[in-house]
């Protein structure tokens, strides 16, 4: 065991990086340690795949800098819950076009914490709205048939305004 | 794109809605509808307990259209219709998935079924082996086994007048169980003839099941209950505090625990819980304002009724007579006094009030597979 007698403090250890490319080929570099907020990079991680740009066709840049931004935010060390929460609902206070992009890239990626987030976000957009303006909002077809329409008149009429 | 979304991703966007938002959501467009309906909220899930139960009321005593449900999150009330059953029936318990056991009403006769009054489904149960009139019944939820889709539960009968031609008028001692998995009746044991007959008689209520005891509260002159003890078939009787000054009484299971609610002449509604060595210990009473703007003109506590889950208490009487709640705040860590508003319009119509027979009920919009 040699003894060292340093002034100075030891160097910091050096953050493993892990880089990602995005279904445009954009690359983003990510800490390992937040990287294993995602189950699918962690299982990567541990198989010794990560040491080349890990490639993710199913994210677009503009959404994948966004999901690095979480999961290191989330990976600090003594966040306070009151603040990350504040900066969760900043962070999903956006159109649900983008929202939408969170939840494909959270399931792909498998990191249950956005997920969770931007479902229940998703579900606040749904709530005190008429099927009339959830049809507007979320731009979807009414693809009901004329009997379908009827039966499901008949079982949640009870709930309409 | 968002008629789209995986069934699974839209499950887990669903289970953060309440019950109405997600009725309209389902209205939305065919994808949505299959999944809010197709999603089954099983009966021991977390998604569950996301969200306080609905105090769920039929009139009993005449033929209704509808039944009325009280929305914890708006506040408001609902008229549900349930021209789908075919007899008038009166509400006995939630049995978990959304269902509710009741019994007809049109014959004298015991006769079970289930519903969900959200997704329109009615089930009769089979006929009892041995027929009565008047039984007290109780209910057992079991734990579900993995991938069913209908809860599971035993349904307990004891006592009645016999139905049978010969022994017609005399009071049945057997005790029948019905098992939600083999869909059959047993004849589990006998009783005293005695008590049979308190339990024909004298006890108006289903029972409360703790610990392995069903619990009945009886009235025969002074309030008791008779407890049996499922797994060693034995009867015994517990003494009720204030018994023979309580108005009206009632049994309920919160924190796992035996509460009876009851009330006294000129006085609160008080909530006693069985603890250690059957000892009864007072845990709380209505406040005084609450209680008397629920008794209303009545001089007695007489008609009111209570229903309870955990996390909720609900003191009613009528339709439009209003509720008194306690209901526990998880985020403020206590519970607190609520008055609720009778149901007296449901969107701008008159409500006529009719005296009722509530349950508090967890509602599931997903139809339950009940085997043929």
């Amino acid at each position: 065991m040699s003894s060292s007698s340093s002034s100075s403090s030891s160097p910091p250890c050096p953050k493993k990086m892990i880089t990602l490319k995005s279904s445009d080929g954009e690359t983003f570099e990510i800490e390992e340690i937040a990287a294993l907020q995602s189950k699918t990079l962690e299982n990567m991680i541990d198989e010794n795949c990560a040491s080349t740009p890990i490639p993710l066709p199913n994210v677009k840049g503009k959404i994948l800098a966004k999901v690095v931004e979480f999961c290191t935010k989330h990976a600090e060390a003594g966040a306070d819950a009151e603040t990350l929460r504040a900066w969760d609902a900043e962070f999903v206070g956006v159109e649900h076009a983008i929202v939408f992009d969170y939840i494909l890239a959270a399931n792909f990626l498998e990191i249950p914490t956005l997920l969770d987030l931007a479902c229940e976000s998703v579900a606040e957009m749904i709530k005190g709205k008429t099927p009339d303006e959830i049809r507007k909002f979320f731009n979807i077809n009414n693809a009901f048939s004329p009997e379908e329409e009827e039966d499901v008149r008949r079982q949640n009429q009870w709930a309409f305004e | 794109m968002w008629n789209n979304l995986p069934l699974d991703i839209l499950a887990k966007i669903f289970s953060f809605l309440s019950t109405e938002s997600l009725a309209r959501a389902n209205s939305a467009c065919r994808h949505w509808h299959r999944c809010g309906r197709g999603y089954l909220l099983s009966t021991g899930s977390a998604l569950t307990w996301k969200h306080p139960p609905w105090f769920v009321a039929v009139p009993i005593r005449s033929l209704s259209a509808c039944c009325y449900v009280h929305n914890p999150n708006s506040d408001n009330w609902h008229a549900l219709p349930i021209d789908f059953l075919p007899d008038p029936v009166r509400l006995i318990s939630p049995i978990g998935g959304g269902l509710i056991l009741l019994r007809s009403t049109n014959t004298t006769v015991h006769q079970l079924a289930l519903c969900n009054p959200f997704t329109r489904q009615y089930k009769r149960l089979p006929k009892l082996n041995i027929s009565r009139t008047n039984p007290a019944t109780g209910i057992v939820m079991l734990d579900p086994s993995r991938g069913a889709s209908a809860p599971a539960f035993r349904v307990y009968v004891a006592g009645g007048m016999s139905d049978a031609p010969r022994s017609c008028g005399t009071y049945e001692s057997t005790l029948e169980a019905y098992d939600s998995v083999h869909e059959r009746w047993r004849i589990i044991t006998l009783m005293p003839v005695e008590f049979a007959v308190r339990l024909t008689v004298w006890t108006p209520n289903e029972s409360v099941c703790c610990d392995g005891v069903l619990y009945w509260m009886t009235s025969a002159r002074a309030y008791s209950i008779m407890g049996f003890e499922i797994g060693t078939n034995k009867w015994h009787e517990l003494s009720v505090p204030l018994a023979d000054r309580l108005e009206f009484a009632a049994l309920i299971r919160q924190n796992g625990r035996l509460t009876l609610v009851g009330g006294t002449c000129g006085g609160a509604v008080s909530m006693w819980e069985l603890g250690e060595g059957e000892v009864w210990s007072l845990v709380e009473e209505t406040p005084c304002e609450l209680g008397l703007k629920l008794l209303g003109r009545k001089a007695n506590w007489g008609s009111t009724k209570c229903v309870g889950t955990d996390g909720v208490i609900c003191l009613y009487r009528d339709l439009g007579s209003g509720m008194v709640v306690w209901r526990e705040m998880k985020d403020k860590g206590r519970w607190e006094w609520f008055w609720v508003e009778g149901c007296c319009s449901v969107r701008g119509k008159k409500v006529q009030n009719f005296p009722i027979r509530a349950v508090l009920l967890h509602p599931n919009l997903a139809p339950s597979h009940f085997p043929d």
